[in-house]
Formats: structure tokens, C-alpha cells, sequence
């Protein structure tokens, strides 16, 4: 029997994926443990290992068609199998069970399957073929589950799309799929303009005039559509405050300045944010409360301190998290968010580099942002919003100086944490940051 | 007295009763505001009087040839009042009907000339007392009318506006037409059928210059057949009046000439009727085209939309009445865009023009790489058989997609053959549906299936 090639679990969020490309063609020869095929989850693009030696002996799926998880998107012969498919009608299959009279045209005609009974209904009233069925049972009998699988796959093949001639013409040049665009003609129907924004002369003269201006539509998919659901179920469901406070940073940039120097000749750079999630992460360890995800109705406090960062990316907003910041020290931490960050600006980010987090940070800074209302990165429990270090003039011992100040702002789930806590949460953060010499205590 | 309503919609020409239809039959209490003639224009001094004076001369000149027929037709002679009298007839029943449709839609009419004292409030003096209209959303649709051209001597009570021509109690010995675009060209049809002497001036290189130039070409040769004496790129400098009629002195590439003619006729440019209305007063902004609108055909005011020929643009009635249904959606909360990529356009000569999209040369000029496909009416069965085979059927495709970018008919029944062409264009055809498309036989329609099919060489019946 050839061995199935099944999509996996790639993270925990994610329930499908496209199939990229194929890596090796049908009839070539693999190895077990070699890439077989490229996926593109809402994340990253990943290869797919190969699961037996042996001959690509069909391909379920082609490049470009999205996949639920563990579909089987193809088999592998083991070598020496013979090249057959599932399909093809074996000699014992036929006497399992009779076609009956009441069979329509179409499987008549069709080669006999094996099928219960069960099955044959529920096919008959689905209107699903049984001749394109996979039977899954003894002898590759078709059962009831194999046929509600036809039927799901049915559901999820995409509607027909109405679009004009040139549109599908034009589509099918450049490579766009039609199910992704917006149709602006008659009943929605996809029109020529529809696959780019690209005004016609005509219609130049007239945007002018209005006031509306152009649309652009783009349709939500892939990290914008992750992103869309996140925020807007963390938007609906938390109970969110903000706490805002502003801490003096003189301080940390001494420490910033030091081991910069220091580690210079290493190749090793420092960021505040570096610094930042480092004093976060002894704060978690701290005040472990805090360090919490909320999973139905119950609060999960963690061990391993998971912080994730928030990064901007061309494929939009990605947190990567750093596994165990509690444990490491600042340079370790560095080096460790430099190649999730550079992972995930190049799309590669490993399945498990985005999820499991325990706090998000993010920073906007870098954008002359002070204070800010971050959304929780559900089902975390609060998220640390860092805003511009600036330089201002401050009174200290009853004096005007000049210190480097910074603003935090802290987004706490209330349903999780009570205010007073979250409170002292932010204060412990402020005082590490003022006295950076704590971090050694 | 004071009038509250939805939607009050000035001039009741094509563009403003229908969006007064469109408004009230979406449920809004609409008022229509006409200061003349319900029907505007288009039913009164335009579009049908002039296709029903066209049919006289054409049945007149079906009498002529009739012999050719195997029919004997004796003492064939026109009766202009008579004609006259036909047209006043269907003009009275259409403007009636339109008048009893907006009866029945339950749009007020109110009589009077309009001004806008807000954007929403519009005074109207009628003819014995003045009225109020507050309407929640106006649109205007008061039109245009013929431009005057700068030329000495235009201004003689011997000088026609088509508005004058198509009242005429008797026909002129002979009539000089400053102007070849479609309103020239069809008057030029009609009044040298009738036998007036005509002369056709044109300042651009050919008649009909915006269309394509095969189809100008065609209708040049029918006019000079029929005997026009057609001037292109002349100008009329002037004219003068010393002898008993008036003398039009033409420049033209031979140099000056001097024609004699009993009536001039000026059919050249139309203008906005935009004064008056108390736009200026009211904030809208007026270009020198006409009232400027957004493609949802609203002005600068959010109330206020404008249609038809006082937003200048395309000036054709059945463009107004589109932009009519469109500003009474829009005014009341749709969200409907203006497409002009599929407008065709008729004229009626003979043979007939009728033309939707881009010509040949413009879409060259967009970059297309072009390839163009010709049928001619010869050598179709239907029209041979109608004795009526002069001209051809154009299409102007791209090469990448066999996109249809536009279509040109020339000959007979083009008007009833272009909406082919038109859902084409709209609906973003390809040549490949036009070459799957089933044309019955024996038809006009069938030469625009082997023009599609000529594009790529694949012509069966040439």
C-alpha cells in the first residue's frame, strides 16, 4: 500500500495551508526525511519532508490550492508497489457488495464500488459521485466517513466566480486567482479594472472631480485576515486598561552604551528593546502573576517566560516570541530576537518561532509615539506598550535637569488581573528601568 | 405657495424626466420644473423630429426607386407641410406620453423657469404667480442649446439654428450647413433628399472628425453621391449681404470661394444652459464645459446633481438619460457609478452611422496593439436583398486578449445593429464571443460576426 503524504500541523493556529510547489513530480523517486513539498501558512513558507523511500505516486492537491491540516495531499509507493491508485477497482471489491437498481445514470455508467450502505445514502442525497469517492474501509470500501469527506471537500471547492471574458482572460495570464477579487460590474461581476487598481484614461478625468476619489480593494487573506481576527476577538472579549507611566531612562542608556562597547567587536548590536524585553522578563519572573494566559475559563500561569515582540513586517504584523527570555541573559536575548525578527521580515519564520507566547512587547518608539492603548495579544494577558526615549527636562532633588525619559503603556486583561497588580506590574518594570543596577540583585 | 418634496429635478428634457421616473418610482415625492416643452430637446427639436422628417426623405426617395424594384410609382412629389404636420403629430403624442407617465408616476409638474436660491430650495416663476420648491436633493437637467459662432455677418434673419430648420414652413432653394459633425451631416441628408440644393462646410479634414475615419470616409461618398457639395477643412470667414441673398465666403485649401445660398444653417456646438439658474449665487461650481460633476454625476454641493448637457462631457440624450437614473439612485442613498466605456453614439445619414468605443486611431494611440477587422454590407445576403448595401462593420480589437475595444457600423440599420457592439464592450467581450455567438440568417447582423471573424482571418463570406 503506498504510504500518504498528509498535510501536518504546522502551529497551533493554523487549520490550512497552500501548497506552493511541489518539489519533486510525480513518478520521481523520494527519500524519507528529503522536502517533498513547500507550504505557505498564514506565517511562513515551509518545506514538507518526504514520510516513506519510495516513488511520488499521485499528487492530491496541486500548487496553489489550500489545504485543510492532515489532508492527504498525496502517496508515496514504497518501492517495488506497483503505481495504483485507491480508485482503481479491485476483483473482490465487487462482490462485497451489489450495485442496486435504484443507482442512478451516472453511477451505472461509473466503474462498481464498493460502498455500505449507509454511504451510498448519504452520497445519493449529497449528490456526490461515488465513482470519485476514496474508500478508506476493508479492500477500499467506501464508508460514511469517506463520503462526508467528499462532501466537505465539495463545500470548501470554491464558488464560480462571475467575472467577464477579459477578466478571466487577464486573470489567468497573471496568475490571479479570481476567488480574490472584488467585482465592481454588474452584480458584482469582476471586471478588467478589478485586477488592478490601475485607472483606466477615461476614468481619470472623472476621479478627479470627485470627491470619493478611488478605491482600492484588497481582500482580507492570509496575515492581514490573522491579524483582523486576532484584534478584533481581543478587541471584543478583553477587558482592557491601559495604565501609562513614564520612567527615567538615563540610566539604561548608560548600560545600552556599555554593552554596546563591549560586545562591538562580536558583532553583537543592542537595541532598547533588547534591554527592554530583559527587564520585562525579570519583572515576569517577579511578579509571575502577570506572566498568565487566560484559555476558557481558566488562568494559566506559566513557568517558561515566552515573550513575544511585535515586528512590522512587509506581510504585516508579526509577534515572534523568544522561548524562555526568563533564562537568558541580555546578549543571549539579543541574539535570539535578531533572528526571530530576521525570520520573520523574510517570511521564514518557523511554525513554533510565532505562537506560545506569555506578554507581548511593542515598540513605536522609532515613530515618535509616547503613549499608546497596545491591544492584548489574546489569550496572553496584558501587553507592554514602549513608547520614544526623549530627552526632557525633569526635576530632580528640586532641580531642572535634562534626563532621557520614556513612556510605557500597560494593556492589562482586567478579567485576569485587577488593577492595583498590573499597577505594581508597571512600577516594578519603571523601577528596573531607573536602576538598572536591580537587574544584578 | 411653496412646494416640499424628495427630489426636484429642473428641465424635463430625456435626462430630467427620466430621473424624475427613477426617483419616483423609488418611492420619493419628486417635483420636475420645465420651463418650455416637457420632453426637452431631444422629443421636441432634436432626436424625433428630426429621425421623422428623416423618414419622409427617405420614403421620398424609396418612391424615387421604386422602379428599381419592379414597383411603378407615378407622380412622386413632396409635400413638406404635410410632413411637417406627421412631425408635429409624433411629437405631440411622445411629449404626451412622457407627460402621462410622469402623471401616473406621481411627479408634479410645475411650469415656470427655475433658480436656485439655496441648493435646496428653488423659486419658480411661472407665468402667473411664483413658487417655492424645498426639496431634500435637486437635480438639474435644463440641457443646451446651439452655440454662436464669431463669424460676420451670422446674425441675418436668413440664418438658421436647427431648431429654426426643422420649423421651416417651406423648403429653401438652397442651404448651406456651417458644420459636418452628426447634426450637420443629418440635416444635410435630409434637406437634399427634400431637394434643396445643399452645401456641407466642414473645418477639420473630414466629415464626421470624431469617428472613425472609415466610417467619415463612407459617409462622405454618400453625401456627394446624393449630390451634397461637401467643404472639408473650409472655414466660413464671413458673410456678406450686398446682393440679394447672401454671400458665404469660404476658406479653403484652393483658397477663398464664394457660395450663394437662399438660407445659412449654423450646426456647430452646443452650449450649458447653466445662467440663470442662480448657481453662482449658490455656491456650484460651473466649468466652462457646464456644471462640474463627480462620477456620481453630484456637484460640489452634496444636495445638488447635474445631468445631461448642462454638465456638458458627452452631450447625447440617452447618455442624460443614464446619468438620470443614476443622480435619482444616487440622491436617494445609492451609490451608483457613471461608465463611459460603452456609449454609443448614432448618426443618421444615409448610410446610417452608429459607432460605440474606441475608433482605430485612439486606440492606437492608448498603447493598444490593435488589429482590426472589416466586413462590408456587399457581401451580405440581407442587405443586398434591401437594396441597401453601401458601407461596412469595423471592429477594433487588441491583440492580447482579443479584447473588443470598439465597433463601427456604417450602412444599413447601423443604430439598430450597434447594441451588439455596446453589451460587447460592456460586458468586456472578447473576439471569441462574438465568434461563438449564433447570428440568425439572413440578417444585417451577421456582418458583425464575420467582422469579428476577419480579425483573425477567419472571414467565411469574403
Amino acid at each position: 500500500m503506498p504510504v500518504d503524504v498528509i498535510l501536518p500541523m504546522l502551529g497551533e493556529t493554523m487549520d490550512e495551508a497552500t501548497i506552493v510547489q511541489w518539489l519533486v513530480r510525480v513518478g520521481e523517486p523520494v527519500k524519507k526525511g528529503e522536502p517533498l513539498f513547500q507550504v505557505e501558512t498564514d506565517k511562513a513558507i515551509l518545506d514538507v519532508n518526504s514520510p516513506a523511500d519510495g516513488i511520488l505516486a499521485s499528487v492530491e492537491f496541486g500548487e496553489g490550492s489550500k489545504v485543510p491540516v492532515l489532508s492527504v495531499v498525496g502517496r508515496v509507493a514504497l518501492v517495488g508497489e506497483a503505481l495504483t491508485t485507491r480508485r482503481t477497482e479491485t476483483p473482490e471489491a465487487r462482490h462485497v457488495e451489489r450495485e442496486p437498481r435504484a443507482a442512478t445514470v451516472v453511477s451505472q455508467a461509473a466503474p462498481r464500488r464498493a460502498i455500505s450502505p449507509r454511504a451510498r445514502k448519504l452520497a445519493a442525497d449529497a449528490g456526490v459521485d461515488i465513482a470519485a469517492v476514496e474508500g478508506t474501509g476493508p479492500a477500499g470500501r467506501i464508508v460514511e466517513k469517506d463520503v462526508q469527506r467528499a462532501i466537505a471537500q465539495m463545500k470548501a471547492a470554491p464558488p464560480r466566480v462571475a467575472a467577464t471574458p477579459l477578466a478571466r482572460k487577464a486573470a489567468a495570464q497573471a496568475g490571479i486567482e479570481l476567488q480574490r477579487v472584488r467585482g465592481t460590474g454588474p452584480g458584482g461581476r469582476i471586471v478588467l479594472a478589478d485586477l488592478s487598481p490601475k485607472q483606466t484614461a477615461g476614468d481619470t478625468a472623472l476621479s478627479a472631480t470627485s470627491r470619493q476619489g478611488k478605491v482600492t480593494s484588497t481582500p482580507v487573506t492570509g496575515v492581514r485576515k490573522i491579524i483582523a481576527e486576532h484584534m478584533a476577538a481581543s478587541s471584543a472579549t478583553a477587558a482592557a486598561v491601559t495604565l501609562v507611566t513614564e520612567a527615567d531612562a538615563t540610566e539604561l542608556a548608560h548600560v545600552r552604551n556599555a554593552v554596546r562597547e563591549r560586545y562591538a567587536a562580536d558583532g553583537v548590536t543592542f537595541s532598547y528593546t533588547d534591554l527592554l524585553v530583559w527587564i520585562v522578563a525579570r519583572a515576569l519572573r517577579d511578579m509571575p502573576y502577570m506572566n498568565a494566559r487566560l484559555v476558557g475559563n481558566e488562568i494559566e500561569q506559566h513557568d517558561s517566560i515566552n515573550i513575544g515582540v511585535a515586528v512590522d513586517t512587509e506581510r504585516g504584523l508579526l509577534v515572534p516570541v523568544i522561548r524562555g527570555a526568563g533564562e537568558m541573559n541580555v546578549v543571549q536575548l539579543a541574539k535570539a530576537l535578531r533572528e526571530l525578527v530576521q525570520r520573520a521580515r523574510s517570511g521564514k519564520s518557523l511554525p513554533d518561532d510565532l505562537t506560545g507566547g506569555t506578554f507581548t512587547i511593542t515598540n513605536l518608539g522609532m515613530y515618535e509615539i509616547d503613549a499608546f492603548t497596545p491591544l492584548i495579544n489574546l489569550p496572553e494577558c496584558a501587553i507592554l506598550g514602549i513608547g520614544r526615549l526623549n530627552s526632557k527636562p525633569v526635576v530632580r532633588d528640586e532641580q531642572i535637569s535634562v534626563r532621557t525619559m520614556v513612556t510605557f503603556s500597560l494593556t492589562f486583561d482586567h478579567r485576569v488581573i485587577d488593577g492595583a497588580p498590573a499597577a505594581r506590574f508597571l512600577q516594578r518594570i519603571k523601577v528596573l528601568v531607573e536602576q538598572p543596577t536591580l537587574m544584578l540583585v | 405657495m411653496s412646494i416640499q418634496c424628495d427630489v426636484a429635478v429642473i428641465g424635463a428634457g430625456p435626462g430630467g424626466y427620466v430621473a424624475a421616473l427613477r426617483a419616483a418610482q423609488l418611492g420619493a415625492r419628486t417635483v420636475v420644473v420645465e420651463r418650455d416643452r416637457i420632453g426637452g430637446v431631444c422629443l421636441n427639436w432634436g432626436c424625433i423630429p428630426t429621425k421623422t422628417l428623416l423618414r419622409t426623405a427617405e420614403v421620398l426617395q424609396l418612391a424615387r426607386e421604386a422602379k428599381d424594384y419592379g414597383v411603378m410609382v407615378a407622380d412622386v412629389r413632396l409635400d413638406w407641410a404635410a410632413a411637417q404636420k406627421r412631425k408635429d403629430a409624433i411629437v405631440r403624442r411622445l411629449t404626451g406620453g412622457v407627460s402621462a407617465l410622469l402623471q401616473k408616476a406621481g411627479v408634479a409638474v410645475v411650469a415656470g423657469e427655475a433658480r436656485l436660491v439655496s441648493p435646496r430650495v428653488i423659486e419658480v416663476a411661472g407665468q402667473s404667480a411664483s413658487e417655492t420648491i424645498t426639496a431634500a436633493k435637486v437635480i438639474i437637467a435644463t440641457g443646451s442649446r446651439p452655440a454662436p459662432l464669431p463669424i460676420p455677418g451670422l446674425d441675418g434673419p436668413d440664418v438658421l439654428t436647427s431648431d429654426g430648420a426643422l420649423a421651416l414652413d417651406a423648403l429653401p432653394e438652397s442651404l448651406l450647413i456651417i458644420g459636418a459633425g452628426p447634426i450637420g451631416v443629418e440635416f444635410a441628408t435630409l434637406f437634399n433628399a427634400c431637394g434643396v440644393k445643399t452645401t456641407l462646410v466642414e473645418a477639420l479634414p473630414r466629415v464626421l472628425p470624431t469617428l472613425d475615419a472609415d466610417l467619415s470616409a463612407e459617409v462622405e461618398r454618400g453625401l456627394k453621391k446624393a449630390r451634397v457639395k461637401v467643404l472639408t477643412a473650409s472655414k466660413v470667414t464671413r458673410i456678406d449681404r450686398a446682393g440679394s441673398r447672401p454671400q458665404v465666403h469660404i476658406e479653403g485649401a484652393a483658397g477663398e470661394t464664394a457660395v450663394e445660398v437662399e438660407r445659412i444653417l449654423v450646426a456647430v456646438g452646443r452650449r450649458a444652459n447653466v445662467e440663470a439658474l442662480g448657481l453662482a449665487e449658490t455656491g456650484v461650481e460651473v466649468t466652462k464645459g457646464g456644471i462640474k460633476v463627480d462620477e456620481f454625476q453630484r456637484s460640489n454641493q452634496p444636495d445638488l446633481y447635474a445631468i445631461g448637457d448642462v454638465c456638458g462631457g458627452i452631450q447625447l440624450a440617452h447618455v442624460a438619460m443614464h446619468q438620470g437614473v443614476i443622480a435619482a439612485e444616487n440622491a436617494l442613498g445609492g451609490h451608483r457609478v457613471m461608465h463611459y466605456n460603452a456609449v454609443p453614439s448614432c448618426v443618421f445619414s444615409w448610410p446610417e452611422v452608429a459607432t460605440v468605443g474606441l475608433t482605430e486611431e485612439a486606440a492606437r494611440s492608448q498603447g493598444y496593439d490593435v488589429q482590426v477587422g472589416r466586413f462590408p454590407f456587399r457581401a451580405n445576403g440581407k442587405a443586398l436583398a434591401q437594396g441597401d448595401h453601401d458601407g461596412l462593420v469595423k471592429i477594433v480589437s487588441e491583440s492580447k486578449f482579443g479584447q473588443v475595444l470598439g465597433v463601427h457600423i456604417v450602412g444599413p440599420h447601423a443604430s439598430d445593429l450597434i447594441q451588439e457592439g455596446t453589451l460587447a464592450l460592456g460586458l468586456e467581450a472578447t473576439l471569441d464571443e462574438l465568434d461563438n455567438t449564433i447570428h440568425p440568417h439572413p440578417t444585417l447582423s451577421e456582418a458583425i460576426a464575420e467582422a469579428a471573424l476577419s480579425v483573425r482571418g477567419k472571414a467565411l463570406h469574403i
